[in-house]
Formats: structure tokens, sequence, C-alpha cells
């Protein structure tokens, strides 16, 4: 009898340990994915070393939403004033809300001063882009808003082979649709399998706003949803970028920034408050910080086939979808975690019932214990505070 | 049953006893063998954990790569690019049909005033035959031009006179309409005299009429008051009397049956008949009165009908038909002014076309001038190709440079057509650059420009001005470059334009400048010595940023040279965070 008692507390005592370690190692596993996405992290990033709560929110649009840089203007004009209402100000030189700003350009057919060439999807980004996606860089630096020459191209390193066999080529030439530029940096893919999964076959390049204006002018029909790919001319490959004709392009389909949280969930509030009116369907937003925090994930276990509807008619950047995979598979680890939590939480329930019973039965004894402890720790606090005796050989 | 059973206890007993005793014998000593076993394997882990520690702690820090912070020249610059075009060219033309002979021009190649550029041949007989042809079309066609029938007016005229004829003919009919309209006119007055005066008796008919049967019924609220008189009057004196007769009867009855004094009774008496006097001739007068009036309104209503008869039979059955002829006069009238205008129109057109004629006839004089002189000249060049030996030289007229020929070898000449472009050197090169109007601030005049792909250096571009674009809404500005050496014009050339340079202190890669809330910062590493070997931490430092260009920054900050920068990392680093150098 004795032994079988015994076999049954051994057998709980591993499935308890057992349900302890799938736990923690599902905690580590979903830490690790979630950290992995960097580009949800730009928050942290931005306030790393200050004692104020940022949240990063990220807006996608549909292609015929009409948002455009304007917009943001008229965005960026809300949030300040939002901030500007709970007295939170810019300091002098200092910026309050970084935001980026991107779209996608379409597939295009980008040469080098050498024979090398090769096709590759281009995204136009402004803002503080490299902020929020912070690609590992291999060689030269990423363009900025306030550089003077918008005519820098952010490659990766497969784009970088492609066209000269090497990844330190920062301030070499390439041409795009006949338009002249030359490599501000070169980085390196995304190396997570969400993120390898979300890329696409083609290498990504990265160009301003300024130089995505001039692509539009170079393209025949205008439009730059129109792929211009095999449409270059072989000699027009000294054509300089500023001699082109400049057509301003504003679309946004990607919207991101980084706001103080002053009162609790603000930065959500206000993004959320601005678009119901305008945009109820054509945006999705998102917010990034809070996204992978593991109760929200483990909530959304139960509802993980909403996961797979698509309501909408956004087409995601692969960052984003990226960042979709990670919510899924987290849902799924903390989902799990929680249901594991069970084991250990019934154990101990069991073990505090058994411990109530003990003590019930044993009253006395307990008693008579606890009291000679009571007495034990008072000699020893009496016994400690005797004076010591004084030194005769001093 | 019971001894098989304690047979069988007995043979377990035996059975198990022994192995019990094994396991005792063996339990102690393979207890040692599993604890030592165990604590070889966790010293050995602990062994291994311990010579691979920074291994293992190296792979879980962020991999860095650095650079170093560095001082000196720190140049902005912006870039452009264009076309070479020279200020002043001039081409030269064909002045005939030759068939090229010798090029002695390329493009790019200096030349000379009066050096040959081209020697053409003559087109010899086929030359002269064209120009025999061409004489004699434009012969022709001069003789044709002779024989032009002088402009027929007739239409014209015939236009002028059918319109005189209608509008004659429209006249008439309006003063024939007229006439017709006078007699109506009389007419429409008495029919109008005659409807107002029946309408008026009507009117006088009807009230007539009302009076008669008030004066029949006593009641004269319905009654005309010009034809009634006095009668309501009269009426109401009658209705008065009665009353007062009434009262002084009743106050008598009172006083007999009250048997009053007869005095009283006897006052009351010779009142009420007094009363009944007044009252009876009150009557009187009105009924006399009555019977004068409605006798004299019986015989006025007799006549008034009489009127009304007589007028009615005078009136036509259908008035509207009368009254609709008074609108062939107006009619009559607007035709003839239309028929006037038809005709001032006809006459304006036989008078234009006259005009138009002269005009034509004098352009004739003058094409037919010109047609002659044209067969003269032809007639002159058939004369001049007869004589001509069959070369002709094209020479340079200026000293320059040859920007391109646009003839070949064997290609036949047209007359004024374009052989070759020679740029005028003296006048010198431009290019003009496009730029945003931020970029153009940042430029000055007179600024020496580096020409990227000008390999050998021959060619200096300067800037000279800056202008406004072309274009309304544009608001960039156009950069003009003078530009000099060994240039010709259609060369794609690309400058990069200084903005101002300086000497900084400290500069930094770009890649290593990050953003946060409290402004840019660099992340430095810093070196910590610790037993197991160097460990590196990355540290904040604030900087302003100064200037730039496309790969440093100059910045304001504290930092020495050769301070290694962090410009990439493997994953996230904060401030504080340890790291592991890319390349130690």
């Amino acid at each position: 009898m004795k032994k079988r008692i015994r076999k049954r507390y051994i057998a709980v005592a591993i499935i308890n340990a057992a349900a302890i370690a799938a736990m923690a190692v599902l905690s580590a596993a979903g830490s690790s994915l979630a950290s992995s996405q960097s580009w949800n992290m730009a928050a942290h990033r931005w306030g790393c070393d200050s004692s104020d709560k940022f949240t990063q929110m990220s807006c996608f649009f549909s292609d015929d939403s009409g948002f455009s840089k304007d917009e943001v203007r008229n965005l960026y004009g809300n949030i300040m004033g939002k901030l500007n209402e709970v007295s939170v100000v810019p300091e002098e030189g200092k910026k309050l809300v970084p935001q980026a700003y991107s779209a996608p350009l379409g597939k295009y057919n980008v040469k080098c001063d050498m024979v090398g060439r090769s096709e590759a999807e281009l995204y136009a980004a402004g803002g503080d882009f490299f902020l929020f996606h912070d690609f590992r860089l291999i060689s030269g630096a990423y363009f900025r808003d306030e550089d003077l020459m918008q005519d820098g191209a952010v490659i990766d390193k497969e784009l970088a082979w492609s066209l000269y066999g090497s990844s330190d080529i920062a301030g070499k030439n390439i041409y795009i649709n006949n338009v002249k530029l030359y490599i501000a940096g070169v980085i390196e893919q995304p190396s997570t399998s969400a993120e390898k999964s979300c890329m696409g076959k083609l290498p990504m390049a990265y160009v301003s706003y300024e130089t995505a204006g001039k692509l539009a002018g170079e393209s025949v029909s205008g439009n730059m949803s129109m792929l211009p790919v095999g449409t270059d001319d072989e000699t027009g490959m000294s054509t300089l970028s500023d001699s082109q004709p400049s057509k301003e392009f504003r679309k946004i389909t990607c919207y991101e920034c980084i706001i103080p949280e002053p009162v609790e969930n603000f930065a959500e509030n206000t993004i959320n408050k601005y678009f119901k009116d305008t945009y109820t369907n054509e945006v999705k937003i998102v917010n990034n910080t809070e996204r992978f925090d593991p109760k929200k994930r483990a909530k959304q276990f139960g509802k993980l086939y909403k996961s797979v509807i698509k309501d909408d008619e956004i087409s995601y950047p692969f960052w984003e979808n990226s960042s979709r995979i990670v919510e899924y598979r987290l849902s799924c680890y903390y989902g799990m975690r929680r249901i594991i939590s069970i084991i250990p939480i019934l154990t101990g329930l069991w073990l505090i019932v058994k411990l109530f019973i003990f003590a019930k039965r044993r009253k006395g004894m307990l008693r008579k214990r606890l009291s000679d402890l009571w007495l034990k720790f008072k000699k020893m606090i009496k016994r400690e505070k005797k004076p010591a005796l004084p030194d005769i050989s001093a | 049953m019971n001894e098989n059973t304690n047979i069988n206890n007995d043979a377990v007993k035996n059975t198990v006893i022994p192995v019990r005793e094994n396991n005792e014998e063996r339990s102690p000593f393979k207890k040692r063998e599993i604890i030592k076993t165990i604590l070889i394997v966790f010293l050995a882990g602990l062994l291994l954990l311990t010579f691979f520690s920074n291994t293992i702690m190296n792979r879980s820090l962020a991999e860095v790569t650095t650079d170093k912070v560095t001082s000196g020249k720190l140049t902005e610059r912006v870039r452009g690019g264009g076309m070479v075009q020279s200020n002043q060219a001039y081409q030269v033309n064909a002045d005939g049909n030759y068939t090229v002979d010798t090029i002695n021009i390329k493009k790019g190649q200096e030349v000379k005033k009066d050096d040959v550029l081209f020697i053409l041949k003559g087109t010899g007989e086929t030359d002269t035959k064209t120009a025999e042809d061409t004489l004699n079309d434009l012969e022709l066609e001069y003789e044709k031009a002779l024989l032009d029938l002088p402009t027929d007016f007739t239409e014209k005229k015939n236009d002028v006179r059918d319109a005189r004829l209608a509008l004659d003919k429209a006249i008439a009919q309006r003063d024939a309409a007229y006439q017709a309209q006078f007699a109506s006119a009389q007419e429409e007055a008495q029919l109008k005299s005659d409807k107002a005066e029946s309408k008026k008796l009507a009117n006088k008919k009807a009230k007539l009429i009302a009076t008669i049967n008030a004066i029949d019924s006593d009641d004269y609220t319905e009654a005309a008051p010009e034809y009634t008189g006095n009668l309501p009057s009269l009426l109401s004196r009658s209705k008065n009397a009665d009353t007062a007769y009434q009262a002084a009867y009743d106050l008598y009855s009172n006083a007999v049956e009250g048997g009053m004094d007869e005095g009283v009774v006897t006052a009351a008496l010779n009142d009420a008949n007094a009363k009944e006097a007044v009252k009876a001739q009150a009557e009187a007068d009105y009924q006399n009165e009555k019977s004068s009036i409605r006798y004299d309104l019986s015989v006025q209503l007799a006549d008034t009908e009489n009127a009304i008869d007589d007028i009615t039979s005078r009136l036509p059955e259908d008035m509207d038909s009368e009254m609709g002829e008074s609108l062939s006069y107006e009619a009559c009238v607007a035709n003839v002014q239309e028929k006037q205008n038809a005709l001032d129109d006809a006459v304006a057109a036989l008078a234009k076309a006259q005009n138009d004629d002269v005009v034509d006839s004098k352009k004739n004089g003058l094409d037919m001038e010109a047609k002659k002189k044209k067969i003269d000249s032809a007639k002159a060049e058939l004369e001049k190709l007869k004589k001509k030996n069959g070369t002709v030289e094209v020479k340079s007229k200026y000293d320059g440079v040859v920007s391109d020929v646009y003839v070949q070898p064997d290609e036949t000449t047209t007359p004024d057509q374009v052989m070759a472009a020679i740029d005028l050197v003296d006048a010198g090169f431009t290019v003009e650059v496009n730029v945003s109007a931020e970029k153009a601030k940042k430029l000055k005049r007179g600024v020496k420009a580096e020409i990227i792909n000008n390999w050998d250096g021959s060619i200096e571009a300067v800037l000279s001005d800056i202008k406004n674009s072309s274009s309304r809404d544009s608001s960039d500005k156009v950069l003009i470059f003078d530009v000099t050496g060994d240039v010709t014009s259609g060369t794609s050339i690309e400058l990069s334009i200084p903005c101002g340079s300086a000497n900084y202190d400290t500069i930094v890669p770009k890649s290593a400048l990050r953003s946060g809330t409290d402004g840019k910062y660099v992340l430095v590493v810093r070196e910590k010595n610790s037993p197991l070997g160097n460990r590196y931490y990355a540290e904040k430092v604030k900087v302003d940023e100064l200037a730039s260009d496309e790969i440093s920054c100059a910045v304001n900050a504290a930092l020495d040279r050769d301070t290694y920068l962090i410009t990439a990392a493997s994953k996230s680093v904060d401030p504080g965070d340890q790291v592991r150098m890319k390349d130690k």
C-alpha cells in the first residue's frame, strides 16, 4: 500500500516538473521569437534610456485609400496637438514623435556601372524609416530625409552581389529605370524564418520619396503601379537623377510612428480617433509595442481561426506579414503555456487541501512546536543583545 | 488445500529471500557507483562550462562592427548633370542638288575659317533635265494663269433684282392690308360702344328689378338707392308713428283698466287719437309715394328692356372672328421689313464680291509677277547648271569645332539641307542643371564643379548663373555652368558641385549616428579588463550634427580620435549592453 502511494506522488512530481519545464521552454522560446522581430521594438530603441513610456503604432492602408504625405502632416499636427493638451511638448531641437512612411514601387531592373544587372523589388521610404526598420548594415549608411542629395539607395546583400559581386560597395552607382543613384548602404537580408517566408524571391532596394518621384516621371504611363521592367534604355546610362523630369510621389501604404504615453492607451486612442471617420475600412491600425504581450497572445489562442479571415483590401508589407506570423506562433506558445499551467495550479491546490487536513489533524502538536520555535527564537535574540566583554589586553 | 498453500508459500519465501539478499548486498555498491557517475558528469559539465564560458557568453552577445572617429575636411556636395550646349553655332547648308563626294571633317574636329569641309559633285545631266522640266512646268502654269476668265457677278445681280421685286410685292400687300384694317377699325369702335352700352343697360335693368321687388316687399336693403327716393324714410316714419300710437293706446287702456281719474283717461284718449291721426297720415304719404315711384320704375324698366333688345339685335353672333383680322397688317409690315433686309444683304454681297474681285485681281497680279520671276530664276539656274563644270567646295565661314555631321558620302543634297553643325569655340559652352531651390541656396556663383565622368581632367565647369526654372509650376532652379576644355556640344557631363567645405575635429561615419528621445547620439565601444579577458560595452555619447556628406557627419561631441563607434550590430544594442566586436 505504501509503495503504491509513493509511486503516485513520484508521478505527480514528475508531471509537475515536466509541466514547469515545458512552461519555461515555451516562455523562453516566445521571448526569443518576439525579440527576433526587431521592427516591433522601435519604441524600445527610441526610448531605451528614458523613463517615459513610448508606443509604436503602425497604420497600413489599402492601395486606393488616398493617404499621402499631406495627410502625414495633418496626422502629425493632430498628434502634437493632443500631446500639447496633456502638456507634453518637444524640447528645443529634439524630436518628440518620430515617424516613417513607405509604399511599394514594384519591380524594377537595376543596373550598375559594369555588366551586372538584376531585377529588384523597390520601396519608397521616408521619414525615420530606418529607425523603425533597423536592417543590419554591412557597409555604408542609411539615407535620411535631411540629406541634401536624395539620390541614395539602400540595397540588400543579394542585390549588391548580383550587381558588383561584393557587399562593400557603398558609394557606387546604380541605375534604376534610367535614373542614376548611388548606393548609400548595403543591408543584410532578414534572417528569421518568418521574415524569409514573407520576403519574396526578389532582392530589395529602398529609395527616397524624391527618387520615387523621379522614377514616376520616367515611367511612360506615370503610374507607379505599372512595372517598367525591361523598359530602360542602354544608352541612357549616364543620365543623372537631377536632370530627370520630377513627378512628386506621395502615395503611402504604411505609416509608423512612436508616440509618448503620458496616460495609458494615449497613442492608440489618438491614432484610432484620427482614422475613425475618414479611413474606416481602408486602414489597419496595429499597436506594435503591445502586440507580442504574452497575456494578449494567450487570449488570442482561442480565436486563432480569426487570423485566417481577411476582411480588408490592404496588402501588407513583408515586415508586417512576418510580424503576423510571429503573432500566430506566439499565440500558440503562450496559449499552450496557459493550458500547461493548469497542472501545477491544480497540484498546488491539492497540496493546500492536504496541508489543511494535516493541520487540522495535528493541531495540538503543531501549536506546541510553533510555541517551542518561538521561545527558541526569543532566547536567541536575547543572547545576541548581551554586551561584549571589554578587551583586557587593550 | 491448506498444506498445498503452505508449501507454495514456503517455496515463494525460499525463492524471494535469496534475491532480496542479493539486492541488499549489491545495493550500496550500486548506489555509490551511480552517485560517483553523477558527480563525475556534473564536474565534467562544470569544467566544460568554465572552459567555454567566455565563448558561450560571446555567442549570446550582439556582434558589432565598428569604425573610428576621425578629423579632417568634410565637403557637402550637390550632384547633377546635363548636356553641353554651344553658346553659338552655325549650320553648313547645301545650296542645291549635289552629290556628297568628300567629307573632310568629323565630329569633334577643330576647323579654321575657309577650311574645305565638303566637296560636292554636281548632278550633271539629270540636274539640267530636272531644271528644264521645272522651267517648263513654271511656264505652263504662268500661261494657264493668264487664261483665267474674269469673275461673273450675274448671279449676285440676279439676287439683288429678285430681292427688289419681292420687296415691291410686300409693300403692295402691306398697303392693301392697311386699307382693309382702317374700315374694320370703325366697325370695331361701334361694336365696342354697343357692347359697353349693352352692359350698362343690363346693369340698370337688374337694379330696377331689384328696386321694384324691394318696393313690393317693403324691404329696401337690396334696393338701388338712386331709384328708391324717400321711400325708406317714409316707411320709417310710418313705422315710428305706428309705434307711438300703439304706446299711447296701451297707456289709455291701462288707465281705463286701472280705474284712473277721468281726466287722466281723457288725456290718454286724446293723445292716442292724435297719434292715430299722425299714423294714418304717415301711412297715406308712404303709399302715395310708393305707387308713384313704382309706376315710374316700371316705365323705366320697359324702356331699358327695349333698348337692350335693340342693341343685342345689332351685335354679331361671332365677335372673336372679327377681332382676329387686325393682325394681318402687322404681318405685312414685318414681311416688308424682311424683304428690305434681304435686299440690303443681296446688295452688300454684290458689293463684297466686287471688292474681293478687285483684291484677287491684285493678288493674281502679284502671283503672276512672282511666277514670272520664278521662270526667270529657273532660266538662270538652267543656264548656271549648263555652265557648271561639276564640283563645288563647301568652306567653313568661322573657326570652330564640328559638333555634328549630318550627311554621308554619295548622299544627294537638297537645297538648304543642313550638312554639318559647327560650334564656335570662342563663344564657349554651357551646361544647364536643374536642382531644387533648397540645394541651389547652398551654392555660390563662381564655384568650380568637379566633372565626374571626365577621366583626363581636360574639362572645367564653373557655376556662372542660377536662374529660375522655366516651368511655372516648379520652384526648381537652373544652374548654368560655363564649360571650357576639350568638349563638344551634345556631350553629357556629370557634375559634383561643392557647397562649401570646412575642417572638423570630430567626424563620425553616418552609419554610427542614431536618434533617440534626447536627440542624436553615437554608441562608443568601451573596453574593460577582466580575468577572463577584455570585455566591451556600448556607451552612449550625445552629439550635435554640424555637417554631413554621403558617408560621414561632422559632429560636436566629447569624442577622442580613434574612438571605436558602433556602426552596425547583429541585434539591438542598448547603451550599457555588453557587445562582441567583430574583428576581436
